[in-house]
This record gives structure tokens, C-alpha cells and sequence, in this order.
């Protein structure tokens, strides 16, 4: 085990990505198509094999994102994980967790739904987990891996975002990447770090004023600065932690949107559309918010259509039409219900739609 | 939050809301886990702060904003006592019920409180104070008949002592 270079399940990557990485605490509860992350944990025994990691089994969704909530206070690295109809039980706390303004990582493995759904890969979630998902006015930074490299190294880099904006983050993958098994390049396991930050709830002492932490402000007044201070925070996320990758989009006449393992699918899809002379490209949003609208205008100029593909009814496809402002072709090519589509059901759907 | 920081003191201080209709899985397995905390469980039978609703201890015949004719017990089910049923879990240390409404009795809820927090300290495990109280508000009652009725009816439902001591 001394090698730094595993083949891993995505799950499973995202488990030792969390004890590496020094994170305090993982509250879950299994379901199917994630249930390896706290299997993994539970094996490693961090608590008392490795760092001091604190892993619980909750007895709900309800009461892990609660757990998150408590330790997220406390100025711990706190996280969780679950797959679609636990990720909506847990969306209450994503809102107070948001409202707190208390930083914590998020993991959705997504399954088919709506309802219990299947639990075959899907990105139906897209729309809980960009526009909210929760009540109220907020957005959680969102980073959606395609690889089991990006599933272990998004750990690392969304507890460094949810800390610099104090904000919930999530990572939305789905069933495929959890479950297939990749090459993954190891980090240097890190102790865990024990810098209480400023605000956090840790018992007050005589030199400081007490820290308070709520998402209630009775106040209409008082609440509304508060979803200024929201917005104000957002607006900066927006301004510099947009992240996507492109992918022979330097002479593309159309382009692909696609993200997690659709994008993997869609590399193929352009791969084939070039031996065919097709000048096809693909932008990749590792971001899915804030969303690389900036960038897809700029593209735009260039292209004569672009088409989304994701495994759903078509959700990324309103914030593609959005930043283009419908000024050129913007088309949707999905499956739905746990169905993953072929490249070569992608591209000829591609050809039907624009050639 | 006592998990990342087990070195701190910690208690909650809850109403019949959170702690036995909403939050009864979270209370229990809190309780079942053994957690080493203090639990403090205000009881006055109704939803005081939301404005007199119907709680799961709000007593047969009851009137509140939710149970204007009083609580049926056909159709809105029995008073819950969350007291009496982790006291049979394993994880409890502690349970006792008190109240606060003359001074001896503060007296006994004081040191319930106080054996508490020295059973935390010794990790012990789990304390869990009850503390039947009255809502003259909710219950529409000047403070002293509001009282006079808690110890006639509330005790009654839910009597005062010790309902699980450590075994020494």
C-alpha cells in the first residue's frame, strides 16, 4: 500500500481523498450507488488506524447533514455523502449550512430518479444542486468530476473553496464514476490541522466575544443584509472560481457541453466527428456553479450550434441557452432513467440535429 | 460537535417540538449512541414559540391552536413521553424528570443539572434532564393557575424523580 498510484473505484477514491486530505469528520448514511465511501471508511478506521478521523454511521440523511452542521461549527472539516433521494432529504441542512454561512463538502452520487428512481448513473440532479436545492436565496459551489483522479482530487480543492467563501460545496458525480475503477495518482497524506478559524463555536474564552452561529434572523432588516452579504459572496465566487476544460474548441464550428461522464463521452463524440472532417469541440464545465457562461459567449462567436448532452431531460441546457442568449442553435441530446448513451448514438443524433 | 471536540462541554436545550415529534429518530439515536452530552428537555405541553400548536405531550383534552376542541385521543394519538423510553436504552446514564415551580424544586433541578455536567466530565455518557414546565400564554393562564394546573394535570402524565440512576 505504499505506492502512491492505486487503481480505485471513484468511491472509493473519494474516501481516502477525505483522510488524506486531514478532513475532521464524515457523518452518512448507505445508499446504493455510493454506499463504498463510508464502507471504505469504515474499513480504514481513521479514528483509530490513521489520523483521528471522525467516521459515523448517522441514522438518517437527516441527521448526517445535521452532524455537518454541528462540526462545520465548530470549524472542523466536516463532510458527507449520499446519492439523490438522500441528497434531497439532506437539503434542509444545505440551506441552514448556507445560511450559516458554514463551509462543509457535499457528495452526490447520482442515481436515475425522480421518486426511489433506479440506481443506475444519471445527472438528473443538476438543477437541485445549481439552483439551490434548499429554501432560500443561495447556491453551493458545485465541481462535477469526470475521472476517479478529479473524484479524489476534488476533495482536497473543495474543502479549500468551502473554507475561503465559508460556503456548502457539492460534488456532483454520478453512478458511473463512483462505480468504475480508474488509475489514481495518490497526495501525500497531510495531518490533520487543527487551526480553529475565527468564527468557529468552540467554547468562548475571557479574551474574545462569544461567536454566534445561526441561520435565523427575525429581523426582515437583519435578514435581508444578510442575503446581501450572500450575494456579494456569490458575485465573487462568480468573478474567480469559474473552472472548465476545453477540448479542440480552437477552430470548432460546433460545440459539445457536456460534464461528468457524459463529457467522457462526448471526448469520444469529437474524436470521431474530427476523422470525419467535422470541425466538432468540446467545453467541459468543472464548475457547473458558477457556470462558464463568459466563456461560452466568447466560443459563440466562432460556432454554428451547440449541443448539450446530459442524462437527463435537458437541465445544463437552460444555462447554456441563457449565456448564448439563444443566438445561435442550442440543442439537447440526453438519456434518462440510468441509461448512459453510446458515442455513436451521440454523434448521429449530433449529425440529425445540426448537419 | 462533541465528536470533533469530545474535550468541551456540550448540552442542548430543547421543547417538546424538536425533541419528540420532528427530531424523535435524532433524539433517540443520540440517546442509543450514548453520546457523551447533556440533554435538557423543556416540557410544557404545547408549541410555545410558534403560538400554542398541539405538541406530542400536549395531555388528553387539551385545548390548543391545533386541538381547539381538546386532544382526541382516537384521532391525534396519545401524550408521548420520549422520557420513560430512553431511559430503557442502553445509552442513557442519567434520566430524570424535575421541574422548576417552587424553590425546593429548583433546588432538585439544580443538582440534576449540576450531576449533569459532572457525569460529562467523568464520561459517563449520557444525561438526560427533563423539566416539566407551564406556558401561561399557550396554555391561556395567569402565571400562578398555570402552575397550580401543571402540578394537578402535567405531573400526573409525567411524575417527577428519578427515572434512571447509574448503577454504582
Amino acid at each position: 500500500m505504499d505506492s502512491n498510484i492505486r487503481l480505485m473505484k471513484g468511491n472509493e477514491a473519494i474516501a481516502e481523498a477525505a483522510i488524506r486530505h486531514g478532513v475532521d469528520a464524515y457523518f452518512g448514511y448507505p445508499i446504493t450507488p455510493q454506499s463504498e465511501i463510508i464502507e471504505y471508511l469504515a474499513k480504514e478506521d481513521p479514528f483509530t488506524k490513521r489520523n483521528g478521523m471522525v467516521v459515523l454511521q448517522a441514522e438518517s440523511e437527516i441527521a448526517a447533514i445535521n452532524m455537518v452542521y454541528g462540526a462545520a461549527g465548530c470549524g472542523k472539516k466536516a463532510m458527507t455523502s449520499s446519492s439523490s433521494p438522500g441528497i434531497s432529504l439532506k437539503q434542509e441542512g444545505v440551506s441552514y449550512l448556507a445560511g450559516a454561512e458554514l463551509p462543509c463538502v457535499i457528495v452526490n452520487v447520482v442515481r436515475g430518479g425522480p421518486g426511489l428512481g433506479t440506481i443506475q448513473p444519471s445527472q438528473a440532479d443538476y438543477f437541485q444542486s445549481v439552483k439551490g436545492g434548499g429554501h432560500g436565496d443561495y447556491h453551493m459551489i458545485v465541481l462535477a468530476p469526470s475521472t476517479v483522479q478529479e473524484q479524489y482530487d476534488f476533495v482536497a480543492l473543495g474543502f479549500d473553496l468551502a473554507f475561503k467563501y465559508r460556503t456548502p460545496l457539492l460534488i456532483l458525480s454520478d453512478g458511473a464514476i463512483g462505480q468504475m475503477m480508474e488509475k489514481v495518482v495518490l497526495s501525500e497524506e497531510k495531518p490533520r490541522d487543527n487551526t480553529v478559524p475565527d468564527w468557529a463555536i468552540v467554547g468562548k474564552t475571557p479574551n474574545r466575544e462569544r461567536n454566534y452561529i445561526t441561520s435565523l434572523f427575525l429581523d426582515a432588516e437583519v435578514q435581508e443584509n444578510q442575503n446581501k452579504r450572500l450575494q456579494k459572496k456569490y458575485t465573487e465566487i462568480r468573478q474567480n472560481e469559474i473552472r472548465f476544460e476545453e477540448f479542440m474548441t480552437h477552430d470548432a464550428e460546433y460545440l459539445i457541453v457536456a460534464y461528468g461522464i457524459s463529457a467522457r463521452i462526448s471526448q469520444k463524440v469529437v474524436e470521431t466527428a474530427r476523422n470525419q472532417g467535422i470541425k466538432l469541440g468540446m467545453l467541459r464545465p468543472i464548475t457547473l456553479w458558477p457556470f462558464p457562461s463568459k466563456r461560452l459567449v466568447e466560443l459563440s462567436q466562432q460556432l454554428q450550434g451547440i449541443l448539450c448532452v446530459e442524462m437527463s431531460a435537458g437541465q445544463m441546457v437552460e444555462d447554456v441557452k441563457l449565456a448564448v442568449e439563444c443566438k445561435i442553435p442550442v440543442k439537447h441530446y440526453g438519456r434518462m432513467g440510468g441509461i448512459i448513451a453510446s458515442p455513436t448514438e451521440v454523434f448521429e443524433n449530433f449529425k440529425t440535429l445540426f448537419l | 460537535m462533541k465528536r470533533v471536540l469530545p474535550e468541551k462541554y456540550m448540552f442542548s436545550y430543547q421543547g417538546d417540538g424538536d425533541l419528540a415529534a420532528i427530531g424523535t429518530g435524532e433524539t433517540i439515536h443520540t440517546c442509543n449512541r450514548g453520546e457523551n452530552i447533556a440533554i435538557f428537555f423543556i416540557n410544557n405541553g404545547i408549541y410555545g414559540m410558534t403560538g400554542g400548536q398541539m405538541a406530542p405531550t400536549t395531555l388528553p383534552g387539551m385545548k390548543s391552536s391545533t386541538s381547539p376542541y381538546g386532544r382526541n385521543l382516537d384521532t391525534m394519538g396519545h401524550p408521548l413521553s420520549l422520557t420513560e423510553m430512553i431511559a430503557q436504552l442502553h445509552g442513557t446514564y442519567y434520566v430524570t424528570r424535575q421541574s422548576v415551580h417552587t424553590p425546593a424544586n429548583i433546588r432538585k433541578c439544580k443538582q440534576a443539572i449540576k450531576k449533569a455536567f459532572e457525569n460529562q466530565k467523568l464520561q459517563k455518557g449520557l444525561s438526560f434532564v427533563e423539566i416539566v414546565s407551564n406556558c401561561n400564554s399557550g396554555w391561556k393562564m395567569p402565571p400562578v393557575e398555570a402552575n397550580k394546573w401543571m402540578e394537578e394535570h402535567m405531573f400526573a402524565a409525567y411524575p417527577l424523580g428519578d427515572i434512571k440512576l447509574p448503577k454504582e
